[in-house]
């Protein structure tokens, strides 16, 4: 492999701008205080800070149009209690609990 | 002149109603180069010359699924004349993502918009010139399912094709990405002109840090050190990390032209439509109960009502038919042998399979209908939590639930899966469930021996499969196949109205094989089967098949099957005819106990089984070894002969185990 992927680098988030005072966001890590798409209601809606983890489950999240400022509301939770259907971008897209741990939100007004 | 397109864009996008608009029937099957995924291929109509190539539907060209890999790999080393970019119009965002990154491929390109018909209809305007001269590519509004727009859309595709006009350089990168970009292009275009790689597609991935493309640029360590820094420099500016940020500027400047070009009135009717669907279909209550309730739908309708009296009704004909040819055989002179052959061997054993197939095509209509209509995936979202207690996700119900038509293709759908663990495990469970080819084994024996409780009967045959499927999932994850859950990402699409002509197609092609095995693969194997059956080993034919060349190959094994109650030669020998293809089990009791025609076989069945034995035989034969075209694409998709074998080793240990149990329970009991 020739680049390291670095796990220990801080970053902030997109905006450049740092949000919640001293909060860090450590990739991989769950060292912030924000709060994560896992714990939204359905009905609710939030706006994307920032995506944690790493590798192959990161990337499609971003591809699949899971990007900082992205506004993304919870349009149910299966039958059985996971995974959670997200309405955004026009399209429902399915996710389990344990992922969506790592979309750091904040909550948006209706 | 000949022009090679390709036909690319996200999944369930219409990309196969388009890819049958353009290519009717002159549709061919075959493999990608290099790799096994299949792919399908055909002719353009009306244009000769210009052929079409469907490649899988990806939703990004990030080198972290198969199909993706496979895709962009055929793009930049088969060099297509054109792509055909379909773009779904209703969700353009997130279709646009892909063709951004398709435009870097410097392949000549054109867009397809796809479902113009619903924009219209919602009273959206999208402004296509804008459009084009945004993206610096022809765009050509469609609707693939009304079949519009077509015409325009072939045309197009060949003027770009002949003009070679990849698009004009147009930057869609802004900033840090931009210089970040710009850096690495004059740096690495050296090694990618050597990679045979295009120079901005490789720019980008480079400063994405896709390993796949790193590798094959071989660069040098000073320059490695340079993008190392450039890269490291624009992860600052952004205060984000080099995937987010190609990520974001892609979106960025989706969201910034669709502004641009689209007036839009909320969401369309159809989402709505889908949404109001869904607080039905995957209600939290209602869902499995609904679920439940369309799988018996579909099994009494093929099985019960409808399949079984158009099946009685084709086995009659064939019967008229075999006692009209055996009148006109005995009024010419021709041997006896011949007569037999014929009469015996090619009437009995391919109708008696024949018969079956008005069962197998309501299936498979049915099974269409709902992968078309979009409901598999629901299934998918609320079946995932009890799938993932099994090791499984969601997505392993879609092969799981095709199994029930045919494992082969049900095999093939495991390609979706984005595990090779979840691959394995599901191509392993496929075969349990009972595949459409078993039913006449099934139909054969209920009406021999459990007339009154038929339906009961197949019922408990479907769910022993299911159960045994579990007890094996479960056995299997806490053993060999430990390890991570892997994520279950996916779109719900809209709800749409199946496409008949794809149903049809669909069908056609499964009915096709079922035809074509009867009269190849069934045809062969019945001829010998009468051969050995007909004669000894001296080649003298035989009075009674009891002393034939059969009836010793099939000795052998009656040792085997002696411990599950069916010691006897001719239920050996019908299982391992049933290799070749499930329903030869059927025509091969039909050759073996001399049946005058199909509907008094069952009456013969009491010479070799009891009840409990036939209950025995009928447990083995649902769970033993899948024939030998599902142990080919078995061994395709898991890429090893070993695997394979090991598969279908496990199952039929399995299927003797279970068959033993019932026999033998069975037997205390009763």
């Amino acid at each position: 492999m020739f680049f390291s992927r670095r796990h220990n680098k801080c970053y902030q988030s997109a905006e450049g701008k740092n949000h919640r005072g001293t909060c860090r966001r450590h990739r991989g890590q769950d060292s912030c205080d924000g709060m994560s798409l896992d714990l939204l209601k359905p009905g609710e809606k939030a706006r994307i800070l920032a995506v944690r983890g790493e590798g192959a489950l990161r990337r499609h999240l971003l591809d699949m149009g899971l990007t900082p400022n992205t506004v993304v509301m919870v349009r149910k939770t299966a039958p059985l209690g996971d995974p959670i259907e997200l309405y955004l971008r026009n399209f429902e897209l399915t996710l389990r609990k344990e992922d969506a741990r790592h979309i750091i939100i904040e909550a948006v007004a209706e | 002149m000949n022009i090679n397109v390709a036909l690319v864009g996200n999944p369930n996008s219409g990309k196969t109603t388009l890819f049958n608009q353009l290519t009717g029937s002159s549709q061919k099957v075959g493999n990608l180069p290099g790799v096994t995924i299949e792919s399908k291929e055909g002719c353009v109509k009306g244009h000769k010359g210009v052929k079409v190539i469907d490649l899988p539907g990806i939703y990004s060209l990030a080198p972290y699924s198969t199909e993706e890999i496979v895709s962009r790999d055929y793009i930049i080393d088969q060099k297509p004349d054109v792509i055909i970019n379909i773009v779904d119009a209703t969700n353009i965002e997130r279709n646009l993502y892909l063709t951004l990154q398709l435009l870097e491929l410097e392949t000549p390109l054109v867009i397809a918009l796809n479902m113009m018909d619903e924009v219209r209809n919602n009273g959206v305007f999208i402004d296509i010139p804008r459009l084009s001269q945004a993206l610096g590519v022809p765009v050509v509004p469609i609707s693939a399912s009304k079949n519009e727009g077509i015409h325009d859309l072939i045309h197009s595709a060949i003027e770009t094709a002949g003009k070679r006009t990849v698009r004009q350089k147009i930057d869609f990168c802004t900033g840090p990405v931009h210089n970040a970009i710009h850096s690495v292009s004059h740096l690495i275009e050296e090694q990618a002109m050597e990679a045979k790689l295009p120079l901005r597609y490789a720019a980008t991935k480079t400063v994405e840090g896709d390993d796949l493309i790193l590798d094959r640029l071989n660069l040098h360590e000073p320059d490695i050190d340079i993008i190392q820094h450039i890269v490291d420099d624009m992860e600052f500016h952004l205060g984000t990390d080099r995937e987010a940020a190609m990520a974001d500027m892609r979106y960025c400047f989706i969201e910034d032209v669709c502004g641009r070009i689209i007036t839009k009135t909320g969401e369309s009717k159809e989402h709505l439509r889908s949404v109001k669907i869904d607080e039905i279909l995957t209600h939290k209550y209602l869902a499995l109960p609904i679920f439940l309730g369309i799988m018996l739908f579909i099994f009494w309708l093929t099985f019960g009502a409808l399949g079984t009296s158009l099946s009685d009704l084709l086995g009659a004909g064939i019967d008229r038919l075999s006692d009209i040819t055996d009148e006109a055989l005995s009024n010419t002179n021709i041997s006896p042998v011949l007569h037999s052959l014929i009469i015996d061997g090619v009437f009995v054993g391919v109708g008696s399979v024949m018969s079956f197939l008005p069962i197998i095509t309501i299936l498979f209509f049915l099974l269409s209908i709902m992968e078309d209509s979009g409901y598999i995936p629901r299934v998918a979202f609320f079946m995932d939590r009890l799938l993932r207690r099994l090791g499984l996700s969601g997505r392993s119900i879609v092969p799981l639930l095709l199994g029930f038509g045919c494992s082969v293709p049900a095999i093939m759908a495991t390609r979706t899966l984005p595990s090779k663990r979840d691959r394995y495990m599901t191509i392993l469970l496929v075969p349990f469930m009972s595949c459409s080819a078993k039913l006449p084994i099934y139909a054969m024996f209920t009406a021999a021996f459990f007339e009154g409780h038929k339906a009961l009967v197949m019922f408990s045959l479907y769910i022993t499969g299911v159960i045994v499927a579990i007890i094996c999932a479960l056995l299997l994850k806490s053993t060999i196949f430990s390890g991570k859950p892997v994520p279950f990402i996916m779109v719900l699409p809209n709800y749409r109205m199946p496409v008949m002509k794809s149903v049809w197609l669909r069908m056609w092609e499964n009915i096709a094989g079922f035809i074509r095995r009867a009269f190849t693969i069934i045809f062969f194997a019945t001829i010998v089967i009468w051969l050995l059956q007909s004669f000894d080993t001296g080649f003298n034919m035989v009075e009674s098949s009891d002393r034939s060349m059969l009836a010793s190959i099939g000795t052998l094994a009656v040792p085997v099957f002696a411990p599950l109650g069916f010691g006897d030669w001719r239920a050996a020998t019908a299982l391992i005819t049933g290799l070749s293809a499930k329903e030869a089990v059927v025509s091969t009791f039909a050759i073996l106990l001399n049946a005058p025609d199909s509907a008094s076989l069952p009456l013969l069945m009491a010479e070799v089984f009891t009840p409990l034995s036939a209950f025995a035989f009928l447990i083995f034969s649902l769970l033993y070894m899948p024939c030998v075209a599902a142990m080919a694409a078995a061994r395709r998709e898991m890429g090893s002969i070993l695997g394979a074998l090991a598969t279908v080793s496990f199952q039929t240990v399995v299927a003797w185990v279970a068959a033993f149990l019932v026999y033998n329970i069975g037997e205390l009991i009763l």
